[in-house]
């Protein structure tokens, strides 16, 4: 067992809103709200690990990512990165750990993309031989031999969060914060990007969080998912586990040869689409193969699928059953 | 060493990269002291009395020379690290680099632009003392010259202290440009790029030296136009010095009391 990266203990984030009073004294003494943002947050990531750290909208896992990073201090709890408080930002920690956020960049908007990473250089302290064989190493990866002597402006999105991500990794982080990298690329960006994070993932041993809307990242990349909600942990364990527990229905997908009314399906499930020859029905997990049987016995059965639900359809009931 | 000359190397890279942009902002700043120096040349050629206190080419120089020093010294950082930095979050990418934010800043954000907007000028300066000799006089002696120059680099320093803090505020309050300009406004009237302080009643120029606004391009240029009496110079660089010392420190108190505002609520 590896030993623990990232160490989260009762960890909490509340902010001071003002409140929404429109008076002349909310003007002179205006009246705070507290909002919690991560509400006593408890897990542990071990060397090595590529976790999904994901939620609905304003759920906390931004606010988790920079607490963790260190661009947070947590209003109560304790967190430790690599054996480090992260919000006391000393060089040592920040030279093994990376946050890239999707919607941020660090590029330099004029600059060949480049001397952004000459600047790294500098600021990382890479020596030279290192350096040129990162470099080397990522642009065989990214395969952007070309576009790294453009400025940003000149490239595409996608050419822009290679780049962005190759700037990040460049002192080779041992923790990487990743907040939605694959927001706005089109689904083969998505997939060189995923490709990437799990090769760097496997051949540096990194420990890396991701955060993403996209279940796709999850599901590809992680073996464990954490998910938050009103800034509280609903879930932390592994994909597999996550269906098996959550999921209490599997979907029978139907053809007939004749057309069937859509009363006699509802007695064996709940009936998700319908159509007169070709029907999505709901079934409880536990009954599947009963129904089944029942159907192919009584009806005019062409075709019968069954599948699990997938993993998206889990995560919004989840987010559903909480709000 | 290396390293640092290494950031040097980059941050004038990055200055080629600016220079057109350098340029429209070098070509705006010239205009009005461009206009005051004719007034005032105008002012003199007119005024036998006053012209017998003050001679053309003093004010010529003096202005040359300011315009030099605003380009060269003058930081203008307060906006950027109000918008970009504070509001719109930018300051967190640097929060996570393991290097002083004011080091950065100072670096690779003021000097390639100061550098290259300072060339523009020194070449303007070369090249206008070059054709009409006649209309200048700058310091000769060697010693002063190297003063000018250390206080050139005491100015720039009080100056970006100045400019980061202001940009700071933004930390607390989200609308600065009713500080930033009267800020700019008072720079312009008690900093001497108008005009030369000696030309103020007394009253007004002894208040502008309570400040340490005309220890940022103004005692400058005195030294490099050799206007300053020889008996103030000691003065005016322990005064700088001591500026430095206050700005810093007032920097530091900022800066650490607006990260922890920041790294609060965060961005």
């Amino acid at each position: 067992m590896h030993p623990a990266h990232i160490q989260a203990s009762n960890l909490s984030k509340s902010f001071q809103v003002r409140g929404k009073e429109r008076s002349l004294r909310s003007l002179l003494l205006p009246k705070t709200i507290k909002k919690v943002a991560v509400n006593e947050v408890n897990f542990s990531i071990s060397a090595g690990e590529l976790v999904g750290f994901i939620g609905p909208n304003g759920a906390g896992k931004t606010t988790t990512l920079k607490m963790l990073s260190g661009l947070l201090y947590p209003s109560a709890g304790s967190v430790r990165v690599l054996g480090f408080e992260p919000f006391t930002r000393p060089h040592a920690f920040l030279k093994q750990i990376t946050l890239v956020m999707g919607q941020k960049q660090q590029l330099w908007w004029e600059l060949p993309v480049y001397d952004t990473f000459l600047l790294n250089k500098e600021i990382y302290d890479i020596p030279p031989d290192v350096f040129q064989k990162t470099i080397s190493e990522f642009v065989e990866l990214f395969d952007v031999r070309d576009e790294i002597h453009q400025p940003p402006r000149n490239l595409s999105l996608g050419q822009r969060m290679k780049c962005e991500l190759m700037a990040a990794l460049l002192h080779k982080p041992k923790v990487l914060f990743l907040d939605e990298p694959t927001i706005g690329l089109d689904i083969v960006m998505q997939q060189h990007l995923r490709d990437f994070v799990a090769r760097y993932n496997q051949q540096y041993d990194a420990t890396i969080i991701l955060t993403s809307h996209y279940m796709d990242d999850v599901k590809r990349l992680c073996k464990r998912i954490i998910i938050i909600n009103h800034g509280v942990i609903v879930y932390d364990g592994s994909v597999h586990e996550l269906t098996r527990k959550y999921v209490k229905h599997k979907v029978l997908f139907l053809t007939f040869l004749t057309p069937i009314p859509q009363e006699t399906l509802t007695q064996y499930g709940i009936v998700d689409s319908y159509e007169p020859l070709a029907v999505k029905l709901r079934v409880e997990s536990l009954t599947v193969k009963q129904v089944a049987a029942a159907l192919l016995k009584k009806l005019p059965v062409a075709d019968i699928t069954i599948q699990e639900l997938d993993l998206e359809a889990v995560v919004r009931d989840i987010y559903l059953q909480k709000t | 060493m290396v390293r640092f000359l290494r950031f040097i190397h980059l941050a004038l890279r990055r200055g080629l990269y600016v220079r057109s942009r350098s340029v429209v902002y070098f070509m705006m700043s010239i205009f009005v002291p461009t206009l005051l120096c004719m007034y005032w040349v105008f002012v003199l050629r007119d005024n036998p009395n006053l012209a017998s206190q003050f001679k053309v080419e003093q004010i010529v120089s003096y202005y040359v020379v300011i315009v030099t020093l605003s380009a060269l010294l003058v930081s203008h950082m307060k906006e950027w690290i109000m918008r970009e930095e504070i509001q719109q979050g930018g300051l967190s990418r640097m929060l996570l680099k393991p290097y002083s934010y004011y080091a950065f800043n100072a670096l690779f954000h003021e000097l390639p632009y100061r550098i290259v907007q300072g060339g523009y000028g020194a070449i303007i300066v070369g090249c206008l003392s070059l054709f009409f000799p006649h209309l200048f006089t700058f310091s000769d002696s060697l010693p002063l010259i190297g003063l000018a120059i250390f206080s050139s680099v005491l100015g720039f320093f009080i100056c970006h202290n100045i400019e980061q803090m202001l940009g700071f505020l933004a930390f607390w309050l989200y609308d600065l440009r009713l500080i930033h300009n009267a800020y700019d406004t008072i720079f312009i009237l008690l900093g001497g790029v108008n005009m030369p302080l000696y030309l103020f009643p007394d009253f007004l120029e002894r208040v502008a030296f309570l400040t340490p606004l005309p220890y940022i391009i103004y005692v400058p240029a005195l030294l490099f136009t050799g206007q300053a009496h020889s008996d103030a110079v000691s003065g005016y660089i322990a005064t700088q010095i001591m500026w430095l010392m206050v700005t810093s420190i007032l920097y530091r108190i900022v800066w650490h009391a607006g990260i922890k505002a920041f790294t609060a609520a965060g961005n």
